[in-house]
């Protein structure tokens, strides 16, 4: 077990396979086996238990396919149609997983990016920043604008500059 | 007020309530450019570059993406009425000139280098009949094994291009039509065997060595071949290439110890039948790595390969050294045509 503490003091305490999802924590692990205790200046708690629910599941998945395959390999060959059914069905359940797991504000989505861009969880990554980009999808400029409060301070003129460069994409 | 602002700005991980948000609150655009990126690379083209008007801070995102990948229909219309044929990726017709405009201005808009330019068009397949030149320069060149286009290329060019010598053979292979051929310092490319039936026009520049073979020229009129083998220019971009190690060129006597360059270049004049204007600049290290094998060169080539349309002859050589001296009496003895001869000095050779 290692201990996880947030920037707002809240300790959790996981599997060493959970923590070592994050890329960082890997490599601290690596470096020194004995650590047990990491603080984790840049998250806290709430993102944090929210990050870790992410780990966990990911790291069962992965289990329990492992289990799975050990299983075939052992009970013998020729049937190898019922793992990959298996691996799919499980495939699918983890992407629906996904999807739900991601259907957040867009405070605690943008906080999820850096949480997972500090710690280095490459699927959390990816799955948080798709899932910013499935927001800008197909949306207009001042839809987009509204959406994330972003202030446009672009003068008139400029504006109409930007839109001029690639004009096809305004059309 | 202002500092109350920017406090709240500084500090995104506090949650706030969703209605207190009127004022510029948001957090997305205090990410990192490189996440930024990362979530403007996941979108479509279209909606990616819609992103460059949304403020000042998202306008340079677009332009330095470092990679690109642009398919047919990249460019097609968002209008839900435009309904693609499934599963066929295509220029919808009416937009074919709507997609090289739009594809100019992304890359008249770029503020930064590509790292990686993806163009996965069958080489723009209903264009195929109408590109009449080519040219690429600077980038890496992979030719698709089942290349179908470049039929109707008349003049091409290649500048700086890193192309494997079987994808550069592939290619000139495939413009039947071509009546001009360019090749610049293109990196990896060893071998030139050229077969074209319309070929009129043919330079060649490279700092390092290269086999030119001209197998099948019949209208070749116009040759200019430039060889100045600058040697730290050919270890620093050479040596780096052989050590990657995939080569096969044993076979091909390449150049690399066992080379001949007095065979190649034999090899070559016997190529220039039809050629009525010859252009020949080699340097002071050409001579060098020639001279090693002097032996070779012949004093006149064999009847049959005679330059006797040769008319005009343009050499620019480092001209007191033997060994050049053996291929210029080779060539005015095998040259009953010629009218013309102007002599240059290499400029290598003096520096």
């Amino acid at each position: 077990m290692i201990t996880l503490t947030s920037s707002d003091g809240v300790q959790f305490d996981v599997r060493e396979a959970v923590a070592k999802e994050s890329q960082i924590i890997r490599d601290m692990i690596q470096d020194d086996c004995v650590i047990t205790n990491i603080p984790l200046a840049n998250v806290n708690h709430k993102i944090l238990s929210i990050v870790l629910e992410y780990c966990q599941m990911h790291v069962d998945k992965t289990e329990m396919e492992v289990n799975a395959s050990k299983h075939q390999t052992t009970t013998g060959e020729g049937s190898s149609s019922v793992p990959v059914a298996l691996k799919v069905s499980s495939n699918k359940n983890l992407n629906d997983w996904d999807k739900e797991f991601i259907n957040v504000d867009l405070d605690t989505l943008y906080d999820l990016i850096l949480a997972a861009n500090y710690l280095n969880i490459s699927g959390l990554l990816n799955l948080t920043t798709q899932a910013a980009a499935d927001i800008i999808k197909g949306k207009t400029t001042e839809e987009i604008r509204a959406t994330f409060n972003i202030k446009n301070d672009f003068t008139p003129e400029e504006e109409a500059a930007i839109r001029k460069e690639n004009p096809w994409a305004f059309e | 007020m202002a500092s109350d602002q920017n406090q709240a700005a500084k500090k995104p991980t506090l949650a706030t309530d969703q209605k207190e948000e009127q004022q510029d609150l948001n957090f997305i655009s205090l990410l990192p450019d490189e996440i930024l990126h990362s979530i403007i690379s996941k979108l479509q083209i279209r909606d990616a570059a819609v992103t460059t008007a949304i403020s000042k801070r998202w306008a340079p995102l677009f332009p330095t993406l470092p990679s690109l990948k642009i398919t047919a229909a990249t460019f097609n219309p968002r209008d839900p009425n435009f309904n693609p044929i499934p599963g066929k990726s295509y220029v919808e017709n009416s937009y074919r000139i709507k997609w090289i405009d739009a594809l100019c201005s992304v890359l008249r808009s770029r503020k930064a280098a590509l790292k990686k330019f993806h163009i996965a068009v069958d080489i723009l397949e209903p264009y195929a009949d109408h590109f009449y030149e080519l040219e690429i320069s600077n980038c890496w060149l992979v030719v698709p094994s089942k290349l179908t286009g470049l039929g109707s290329v008349k003049s091409l060019v290649l500048w700086g291009v890193v192309v494997a010598d079987d994808d550069f053979q592939r290619m000139i292979s495939r413009c039947k039509a071509m009546e001009k051929l360019v090749i610049t310092d293109c990196l990896k490319i060893k071998n030139i065997v050229i077969r074209a039936p319309r070929l009129s026009e043919l330079v060649i520049s490279f700092e390092w060595p290269v086999r030119v073979v001209l197998k099948s020229v019949p209208r070749l009129v116009s040759v200019a071949v430039s060889f100045s083998y600058n040697s730290d220019i050919w270890n620093d971009c050479y040596g780096s290439f052989e050590v990657e190690g995939t080569d096969d060129e044993e076979s091909d006597g390449g150049f690399s110890e066992g080379t001949n360059e007095a065979t190649n270049l034999n090899a070559f004049l016997n190529g220039l039948r039809c050629v009525k204007d010859l252009h020949l600049n080699f340097s002071d290290e050409y001579r060098m790595i020639l001279s090693k094998d002097a032996m070779a060169l012949p004093t006149r080539l064999s009847p049959e390969c005679y330059l006797v349309e040769l008319k005009k002859l343009c050499l620019c050589f480092p001209f007191n050294y033997n060994t050049f001296s053996v291929i210029i009496s080779c060539l005015l003895n095998s040259s009953p045509q010629l009218m013309e001869i102007i002599i240059g000095v290499s400029t290598v050779s003096e520096v």
